[in-house]
């Protein structure tokens, strides 16, 4: 299963550059792990050591957040967008 | 492949678009407004404003003076329209209805997830005069947040119109990273 993941422009420091990664799975969890094997400093950014997602980090399927469906563990099919997004707020 | 932003040297904003969010800062003087910055980095470090895109202020409604939450969804949506073309969303923009046009440490803590991303601020100092605004950028290489200086540009392409915030539908939940969800914020207090 070939899921796009796309990365803002904050983040592509981490990524070589890249704002679009091809990711491979089929759970979310799967697919960065897929795209974090050659990004392992986006991934370190996006999940905790115990592998959940980082407080102020969205990951969103085809503009759902996952928070909302099955975290990590929602599904993807081919041919989805994943959205990384850390969160945009201040004081 | 758009390259990793550098630390940002300088940047400007059309004057009309500088217009429109002081209009807008002074349209909501009790609460915090905020907004996507849209525009084109150049090879130099500097950052060139070309639009200015207002989104609702997510918070509660509360908390709205002293904090701002911006829709990750808006940003998609942006990002979504911007493809194809050489914008991005360069930075974001908030007020502050009462004080100084400064990084807060809350500020601070949410520019830790945004390097090298421009962060404009309008100050509301008392007395009600025009709001001060100023330009910061935290480079995480030392991990310093630095004023970025008003840069005049001689390439700046001219400002484009956007529509306005469709705003966020009544009940629709709000997206993490409220300032409520922080149970202690690395241990910096709220300001």
């Amino acid at each position: 299963m070939s899921v796009k993941v796309r990365v803002p422009s904050a983040l592509r420091k981490l990524t070589q550059g890249r704002s679009e990664l091809e990711g491979k799975g089929g759970t979310v969890r799967e697919v960065l792990d897929h795209v974090g094997r050659d990004n392992p400093e986006l991934l370190a950014r996006i999940t905790e050591d115990g592998g959940e997602i980082r407080q102020f980090l969205n990951v969103f399927v085809n503009g759902t957040d996952i928070r909302y469906e099955k975290d990590l563990d929602t599904p993807v099919a081919e041919g989805d967008e994943v959205s990384i997004v850390p969160s945009i707020a201040g004081g | 492949m758009i390259p990793a932003p550098p630390p940002i040297t300088g940047w400007t904003w059309p004057e009309e678009v500088g217009r429109a969010v002081l209009r807008e800062v002074r349209a909501v003087p009790t609460e915090e407004a905020c907004g996507l910055l849209v525009g084109v980095r150049r090879e130099d470090g500097g950052v060139v404003v070309t639009s200015a895109v207002p989104a609702e202020n997510v918070e509660s409604p509360g908390r709205r003076r002293r904090r701002f939450l911006i829709d990750p969804l808006r940003l998609l949506e942006v990002e979504k329209s911007l493809r194809g073309g050489n914008e991005e969303v360069v930075g974001f923009y908030h007020s502050h209805p009462d004080g100084e046009p400064l990084p807060s440490e809350v500020d601070r803590t949410f520019m830790e997830l945004w390097p090298n991303t421009l962060w404009v601020i309008a100050g509301i100092t008392e007395g009600g005069e025009l709001p001060q605004i100023r330009g910061w950028s935290l480079d995480p290489d030392p991990g310093e947040v630095n004023e970025v200086p008003v840069a005049p540009s001689e390439s700046a392409p001219a400002a484009r119109a956007r529509p306005p915030h469709p705003g966020v539908p009544r009940g629709a939940r709000r997206p993490h990273g409220a300032w409520t969800d922080i149970e202690s914020p690395r241990g910096k207090k709220e300001d």
